[in-house]
C-alpha cells in the first residue's frame, strides 16, 4: 500500500513517528516493517527509517523507491528525493527544509513543523506535527482515527501530555501543497 | 496474523520468544547488532525468576551456560561477528558433552571488526563452525520476525531432544526491524526433568559425570551416538519454504533479509511474466537438500542471493542439486540487495549476459 | 584430624603421578564435605588438565569445564541450583592464566561458591610449562629452561592479594608439606563450604602443592622445595574473612 521513508536530523523525533506511524496501521489491521539505521551510523546526525504499509504480506522491508517521503531536514529531502515513484507523496518540514525546485512527478506538501511545535510548546514534538500533515496529504488513514491512535501509544508509554494530540491536529491544518 | 499481535524488533522478539519458551538463564556480552537481546533479558529475566548474566566476555558467559546447562536449565546466549568467533570452543564442548542450548548469531558484515551492518558472510562459520572437530549444529534461519519467535520457541525443544546446541541465525537487518509477530504462551521448563543433570545426589544413587562422552562409553560407542546424533538431525530436521517455484525458470535460493528481498523480487518478475521463484532454506543445517530433489523440470538455473562477497550458501546449493544445474549468484557484500537489481540480474542469466559462478 | 579412614565418597582410584599434591586435595575436599554432611548436594567442577582425575574418583555429580573457565561454569551451576553445594577444584594455570578473567569476576560478583586451587607453579598436564602466574624466579621448566627471567617473563604473583581487592567471603593459602599445614590446610576448605553453606559470599582457598614429576625432583624434596622457597613468595594463612556479608 505504501513504501515510506523517513528522515531528519537525530533528535528529532523521526524513529519514533515511524514507530506510531506502524503501530497505528497495525491496529487497522495492516501488515507493516520499520527499519532504521544503527549504533555508530546512528552518530553521524541524521536519522532515517524505512517503512512498508502493507495489505499483503511483506517482501523486502528496504524499498527501493518510495511513495511517501518524509523529510524533517533539507539532507533528508535532498538525500531521498530522487528515489520517489511517480505519483509519490513528498512532506517536508518547511521550518528546516529550504526552497528548492520541486521535481514534477511528485506532489509536495509543507508545514513549518519545527516552528508549530515551538508555538504550542512541545518543541519536541515536530514530528507529530508532521505526522498529522503526512496523514492529511496522503489519506493514509483516516486523520481522526489516526489522532486518537496517537493519543492512545503516549498513554500506553506512560508520557502524554494534551498538547501531543494539538501539534498533529497541527500539521492536519496547517499542511499545504507546493 | 491473529489479533493477538505484537510488535517487536527481531532481536526482542527472540528474547521474548526464549522467556516464553522457559528459557531461564541467559550469560552473554554486548556487541552490535545484537544486544537487544541482552539488554531485553537484563530487564525481563527476573519477572521469569531467571538467571540474567552480563559476563565478563563471550567464553565466560558461554562457560556460565556450560553450567546451567548441565544442572539443567533451559539456556541462551547470543552474538554477531568477532564475538561469535569467541563461542566456538564452547560449541564444540557442548556438542560433545550432550548438553542443550540455544545460540543467536545476528550476522554482520566482514572480516575482522568489518561493519556493524547486517551482511549474511558468517554463514560458514554458523553450519560449518561449532569449534574443533566435527561437530554439527542445527541452525535456523528465520526471515521475519515472527519467524523469529517461533523458530526460537521450538529451538528449545530441538537442542533438549538432540541435546545439542542449536543456533538462531539472524542478520543485522532481521535482527533490527520491527515488525508484527505472535507470541505463544509461556511455559516453565522442569530443570529436573531429565536424568542426565547436575543436581547433587544422595550416597548410593548413581551420579552424572559431564564432560567427553567417550570417557564413559568408550570411544567407539561415543562416535556412534555422535554420528547417530548428527544424521538423525540431518534426515529430520530439513525445512524450507517455497515461493512460485512450481513453474520457475530460474529458482533463487536465500535467506533472511535477502530472501524477503527475492520475494519482491519474484512479485515484480511475475508482473512481467518472468517465472522466478525462491527457495528459502529455513534450516541451513541441515541444508533443505531435499527440496531440491522435487523442483520442477522447468528450472533452468539456480541463483543465490547472499550479503558476501563471495558465495557461501552456493557450496550447499551445487551440493544439493547435485551440480546438474547452472549455478550463479548474486552478491551484494554489505548493501541490502534490491529487487529490480535480482530482476535484472536473472533477466541477464536468460540472455546468457552472466557467466557461472565460481565458488572457491 | 584427618581421617585415616578413606572417605566414602572416594569410590575410584585416580592417575595423579606418584607424590602429586592433587590427590591430597581430592581427600581433604571428600572429608571436609563428608564432615559437614554436604554430599547429598554437592557437585564438582574439575578442570580438562590434572584435577580432571577427581571425575571418576568422587562419588558426586561431576562437571568438567573448559580450561580455565571454571569458576564461570560453577557460577552457572550455582544459579541455577543456589540450594547445591558447588565447589571447583582448579589447577593455577586454570584459575590464574587462562581462567583469570573469570576467576575474578566470579570474585567480583561474589558468588557463593567455594574454589580450591592448586598452586603448583607449572603446567602440569601439558607437561611442565611455565605458569606465568605461579613460577618463581629462577625456576626452571620446559618452556623457560634458562629458569623464570622476570625481565622477560615478569615475577610471580600473590593473587589472593590481588582478589583481596575485591568485596568476598574468605581468602585463605594452605599448604601440604607437613602435617600441620594440611590440617590448616583442611580447615580453610572446610570453612569455604561453610561459607556456602551458610549464604554467604565467594571463598577461595589457594594450597601450595608439589608436583615432583615437572618439578624433576623426588617428592620429599619437592616438598622441602615448598617449604623453602615457595611459600617465602607465596605465604600461608588467611587473607581475607569478612564474616558475612556485610
Amino acid at each position: 500500500m505504501a513504501d515510506i521513508i523517513m528522515s531528519g536530523l537525530g533528535g528529532q523525533g523521526v524513529l519514533t513517528a515511524g514507530k506510531i506511524l506502524i503501530n497505528i496501521a497495525a491496529a487497522e489491521g495492516k501488515n507493516v516493517s520499520w527499519t532504521s539505521t544503527y549504533g555508530a551510523a546512528m552518530r553521524g546526525g541524521s536519522a532515517s527509517c524505512n517503512i512498508v504499509v502493507s495489505d499483503e504480506e511483506i517482501g523486502s522491508p528496504y524499498p527501493s523507491q518510495y511513495d511517501i517521503l518524509f523529510a524533517m531536514s533539507d539532507e533528508a529531502y535532498e538525500t531521498y528525493v530522487g528515489n520517489m515513484r511517480d505519483g509519490g507523496t513528498v512532506i517536508i518540514n518547511s521550518s528546516m527544509v529550504g526552497e528548492h525546485d520541486f521535481p514534477k512527478n511528485v506532489n509536495v506538501y509543507a508545514v513549518p513543523a519545527t516552528n508549530e511545535a515551538n508555538e504550542a510548546g512541545n518543541s519536541r514534538a515536530a514530528n507529530l506535527v508532521m505526522l498529522g500533515a503526512l496523514i492529511e496529504a496522503t489519506k493514509l488513514m483516516d486523520t481522526q482515527k489516526f489522532g486518537a491512535g496517537l493519543n492512545a501509544y503516549f498513554e500506553k508509554k506512560g508520557h502524554n501530555t494534551p498538547s501531543n494530540l494539538v501539534c498533529y491536529q497541527k500539521g492536519v491544518a496547517t499542511v499545504e501543497k507546493k | 496474523m491473529s489479533a493477538d499481535y505484537v510488535l517487536m524488533k527481531g532481536n526482542e522478539a527472540i528474547a521474548e520468544a526464549a522467556l516464553r519458551a522457559g528459557c531461564r538463564f541467559y550469560a552473554g556480552y554486548p556487541i552490535t547488532p545484537q544486544s537487544e537481546i541482552l539488554e531485553y533479558m537484563s530487564s525481563n529475566m527476573q519477572k521469569y525468576g531467571g538467571t540474567f548474566i552480563q559476563g565478563e566476555n563471550e567464553i565466560a558467559s558461554m562457560s556460565m551456560i556450560w553450567g546451567a546447562a548441565a544442572a539443567g536449565a533451559r539456556c541462551m546466549s547470543s552474538s554477531s561477528g568477532p564475538g561469535f568467533d569467541l563461542k566456538q570452543e564452547e560449541i564444540s564442548y557442548l556438542s560433545s558433552y550432550n548438553l542443550p542450548c540455544v545460540l543467536v548469531d545476528a550476522m554482520r558484515y566482514g572480516l575482522g571488526d568489518g561493519e556493524i551492518t547486517a551482511g549474511q558472510d558468517s554463514y560458514w562459520e554458523a553450519v560449518r563452525g561449532g569449534g574443533h572437530g566435527d561437530s554439527r549444529q542445527l541452525v535456523y534461519a528465520p526471515a521475519s520476525v515472527d519467524e523469529c519467535v517461533q523458530l526460537t520457541y521450538q529451538a528449545f525443544d530441538k537442542a533438549e531432544e538432540y541435546r545439542n546446541v542449536v543456533i538462531i541465525l539472524t542478520d543485522g537487518a532481521i535482527s533490527q526491524m520491527i515488525e508484527k509477530c505472535t507470541l505463544p504462551p509461556a511455559k516453565e521448563h522442569d530443570i529436573n526433568k531429565f536424568d542426565w543433570t547436575l543436581t547433587g545426589k544422595p550416597l548410593g544413587v548413581k551420579k552424572n559425570k559431564v564432560y567427553n562422552l567417550d570417557h564413559t562409553i568408550g570411544f567407539e560407542a561415543w562416535e556412534k551416538l555422535m554420528r547417530n546424533k548428527f544424521k538423525t538431525m540431518y534426515e529430520n530436521e530439513q525445512r524450507w519454504e517455497e515461493f512460485q517455484t512450481d513453474d520457475a525458470e530460474i529458482v533463487l535460493v536465500a535467506i533472511g533479509i535477502s530472501s524477503r528481498v527475492c520475494k519482491s523480487a519474484v512479485r515484480q518478475a511475475r508482473k512481467e511474466g518472468f517465472k522466478l521463484g525462491l527457495l528459502r532454506p529455513i534450516t541451513v543445517w541441515p541444508f533443505p537438500r531435499k527440496a531440491f530433489e522435487k523442483m520442477p523440470k522447468s528450472v533452468e538455473a539456480y541463483v543465490t542471493v547472499e550479503m558476501g562477497m563471495s558465495s557461501q550458501m552456493g557450496e550447499d546449493v551445487l551440493l544439493a542439486m547435485k551440480h546438474q544445474k547452472p549455478f550463479y549468484s548474486y552478491l551484494t557484500t554489505k548493501y541490502i540487495p534490491k529487487a529490480e537489481d535480482i530482476v535484472n540480474f536473472c533477466k541477464d542469466i536468460k540472455a546468457g549476459k552472466v557467466q557461472q559462478t565460481e565458488v572457491f | 584430624m584427618a581421617k585415616f579412614a578413606k572417605p566414602e565418597s572416594i569410590v575410584n582410584t585416580t592417575e595423579y603421578c606418584g607424590g602429586c599434591g592433587h590427590g591430597i586435595i581430592q581427600r581433604l575436599i571428600a572429608e571436609s564435605i563428608e564432615e559437614l554432611n554436604l554430599q547429598d548436594k554437592t557437585i564438582g567442577v574439575v578442570d580438562i588438565a590434572c584435577s580432571y582425575w577427581s571425575l571418576d574418583a568422587l562419588d558426586y555429580d561431576m562437571i568438567a569445564g573448559p580450561h580455565g573457565r571454571l569458576a564461570a561454569v560453577a557460577t552457572g551451576i550455582k544459579r541455577v541450583r543456589p540450594e547445591a553445594n558447588v565447589y571447583v577444584h582448579s589447577g593455577d594455570g586454570c584459575a590464574y592464566v587462562i581462567g583469570l578473567s573469570e576467576t575474578s569476576y566470579a570474585a567480583i560478583r561474589d558468588v557463593p561458591i567455594t574454589m580450591i586451587v592448586a598452586n603448583n607453579g607449572i603446567f602440569g598436564m601439558t607437561g611442565g610449562q611455565l605458569n606465568l602466574a605461579t613460577t618463581l624466579v629462577g625456576d626452571k621448566t620446559v618452556s623457560s629452561k634458562a629458569g623464570r627471567n622476570p625481565d622477560t617473563m615478569g615475577h610471580p604473583v600473590d593473587m589472593l592479594k590481588s582478589f583481596q581487592n575485591y568485596d568476598v567471603e574468605f581468602l585463605a593459602r594452605g599448604a601440604l608439606y607437613d602435617v600441620k599445614h594440611i590440617e590448616q590446610t583442611k580447615k580453610f576448605i572446610k570453612k569455604g563450604l561453610e561459607n556456602q553453606r551458610d549464604g554467604k559470599g565467594f571463598s577461595l582457598i589457594e594450597v601450595l602443592s608439589p608436583c615432583p614429576t615437572n618439578w624433576k625432583l623426588d617428592p620429599v624434596k619437592a616438598m622441602e622445595k615448598i617449604k623453602n622457597e615457595n611459600e617465602k613468595i607465596f605465604p600461608v594463612g588467611v587473607y581475607t574473612d569478612r564474616g558475612g556479608v556485610q
